[in-house]
């Protein structure tokens, strides 16, 4: 790859790795398949930067990638192979005050995989209904359909708790 | 029904949003290394089947080669980019990095993360005591003591810094500042002193550790206790890749090194008419540092064999070394190599090390003049600011480089010297913003 392209690579990708990383968390609810997820995305972005730079909907692009990677578990388990000598030991997070501050993320695991899918992509990546139905290889009223019922289920599961309290939390990692 | 639900969505929107995530861990250098490895591999199987479909004449063979375009060869630029934007470094700006606020005088060396938005350095304390400072684009804030005379060695794209510093006792102290509070590392037993040079995007922390002129490479697993990577021998480390890849050199004469994480090492190439050298520092397919050139193969006259980058409590040892091995008679320039093709690429018009390089493949060098940039395929940018001007970090994105005044010639201790009599720092640490 020429110079300019590492560079114009490192610099989209830096941009926007936190809120990939964001996406990718919400998908799986697990950090370190997160970290892998996005590893993979990056990886397979930086094989074919020189075909994606040229993309209409570069942004697109990745995440459908990102959705791909998550969906496709041979994807995923290929990605291992590479992966597996970087991958960290599990557990030990350590961390307190877990139970308030992930009220979403807990509700968003509870979710079908489908459900929570279209929601991470139509209302954090943005994506129009079209895409996402491309990326997760189904039709588009399959998507409207999981979204309405993945909506309906994450407000009845946060029913409880007032909406404008859980987003007053610390916010996430490097992103802010 | 589902337009009405997707209409009312902007709270799920802002849940998302405000979700408390992780910190992340993925790492470009190790994309771009795992990256690069699997084009190669596909463009061996494109050439493969090239040459097979060459002799059915179809017209596979133009797609199968348009797919794997310009290659790896940085060393030529390939045409122009009809891109806006502007070249790397044409816009730097340079600003000292501020102390925080009435707190005492900075000190020390300052290291910085990939991207550069973290970097950390030292401050003395009006009561003589040493406190570690994290600037977060630079902006500063003191972190909680750690031990005496506390230093950062290395710092990640989460801001977790890691550093050395001595116990009352007087025995090492290899701390590591992470959620707010800084922990000891734990103590690699039968060595004299341990240094972490390293905090990788997943918290794991890599260093050396001797023990007379025996080192070994040594990782602090986020959990666990130290893991010897290395045998004790002669090579040691200086810099560390994201990948867990270490640099440094070898040997009483000191020649430039690099191992795995998995052990394995291998010399690094040094280029016609240098006898040593060192690598200083590693990103992802890239190191940098110096080599030892003879004289009579440098045109230029005699300068000190003085490498002044990276510094652990070791170097001088090293540098013992290197005057014996060399008989005082080398002088040094600065170099660059690449790892996966093993080139090396040297200044021998200049004399200070190569002190930075990043994921793809820049490097930073001081002195001679002015600090500069030399990009992968040679074009060099001078940097702005001072002519002593000594950065030590560039970012993988090519926008922020930290470093430091360093005033050549004997009056630098004087000149430091004044500048603390003044009320000044002790040591003049500088941002370039590109």
């Amino acid at each position: 790859m020429r110079a300019d392209d590492t560079s114009e690579y490192v610099e989209f990708v830096s941009a926007r790795l936190a809120r990939w990383h964001r996406a990718a968390y919400l998908l799986c609810g697990d950090e370190h398949r997160a970290d892998d997820l996005v590893q993979t995305t990056v990886t397979k972005l930086y094989v074919h930067w020189a075909r994606a730079r040229g993309a209409d909907n570069l942004d697109g692009y990745v995440h459908r990638m990102l959705v791909r990677a998550y969906i496709d578990e041979k994807r995923l388990a290929w990605s291992k192979v590479w992966l597996m000598s970087a991958t960290p030991e599990r557990g030990a997070s350590g961390d307190t005050g877990v139970e308030e501050r992930d009220l979403v993320v807990r509700a968003l695991a509870e979710l079908p995989k489908g459900q929570r899918t279209v929601l991470v992509m139509r209302f954090l990546c943005d994506m129009p209904v079209e895409s996402v139905a491309a990326a997760m290889r189904c039709s588009t009223g399959n998507v409207k359909a999981q979204t309405a019922r993945g909506l309906a289920t994450l407000r009845a599961r946060l029913g409880e708790a007032p909406l404008a309290g859980v987003g007053t939390g610390k916010g996430g990692g490097l992103a802010e | 029904m589902t337009e009405e639900y997707d209409e009312r969505a902007d709270d799920v929107r802002v849940l998302l949003e405000t979700a408390h995530v992780p910190p992340a861990h993925a790492d470009l250098a190790r994309a771009i290394a795992a990256g690069g490895a699997v084009r190669r591999r596909r463009r061996y199987a494109a050439v493969a089947a090239a040459t097979v479909c060459a002799l059915a004449g179809t017209a596979a063979v133009g797609q199968a080669l348009d797919r794997t375009p310009g290659g790896e060869r940085l060393e030529v630029p390939i045409g122009e980019t009809v891109t806006g934007t502007p070249a790397p470094f044409s816009a730097c700006t340079v600003r000292p990095l501020p102390p925080p606020a009435g707190k005492g005088v900075l000190t020390g060396q300052v290291v910085a993360d990939p991207t550069g938005r973290y970097a950390a350095a030292s401050l003395v304390q009006p009561d003589g005591t040493v406190r570690p400072v994290l600037w977060t684009d630079g902006e500063p804030a003191l972190l909680p003591a750690a031990g005496d005379g506390a230093q950062p060695r290395a710092v990640n794209s989460a801001g977790v810094v890691v550093g050395t510093s001595s116990t009352a006792g007087g025995t090492p102290l290899a701390w590591v500042y992470r959620d707010g509070r800084v922990t000891k590392l734990a103590p690699v037993d039968g060595y004299e002193w341990w240094v972490p040079l390293a905090v990788d995007e997943r918290g794991d922390v890599t260093g050396e550790a001797w023990r007379g002129l025996r080192f070994v490479v040594v990782t602090w697993p986020r959990a666990g206790s130290p893991v010897l990577l290395t045998r004790p021998g002669d090579v040691r480390g200086s810099g560390v890749g994201g990948d867990g890849t270490v640099v440094g050199t070898r040997g009483e004469g000191a020649d430039p090194y690099v191992w795995h994480a998995d052990g394995s090492g291998r010399a690094l190439r040094l280029p016609p008419g240098a006898a040593t050298g060192q690598a200083l520092a590693v990103r992802g397919d890239w190191a940098a540092g110096w080599v030892g050139l003879h004289p009579e193969a440098s045109a230029p006259p005699a300068r000190p064999v003085a490498p002044r980058a990276q510094v652990t409590e070791s170097d001088k040892r090293v540098l013992d070394m290197l005057g014996k091995a060399a008989g005082g008679k080398l002088v040094t320039a600065p170099a660059r190599w690449n790892l996966r093709t093993g080139q090396v690429t040297h200044w021998p018009e200049r004399a200070t090390p190569a002190t930075a390089v990043n994921a793809s493949g820049w490097v930073a060098l001081p002195g001679d003049g002015g600090p500069t940039v030399v990009s992968p395929g040679g074009e060099v940018t001078a940097l702005p600011g001072p002519a002593d001007g000594y950065p030590t970090t560039l970012s993988d994105d090519n926008r922020r480089l930290y470093g430091e005044r360093v005033p050549r010639s004997t009056d630098a201790d004087s000149a430091a010297k004044q500048r603390l009599m003044n009320g000044g720092p002790a040591t003049e640490l500088l941002m370039w913003h590109c």
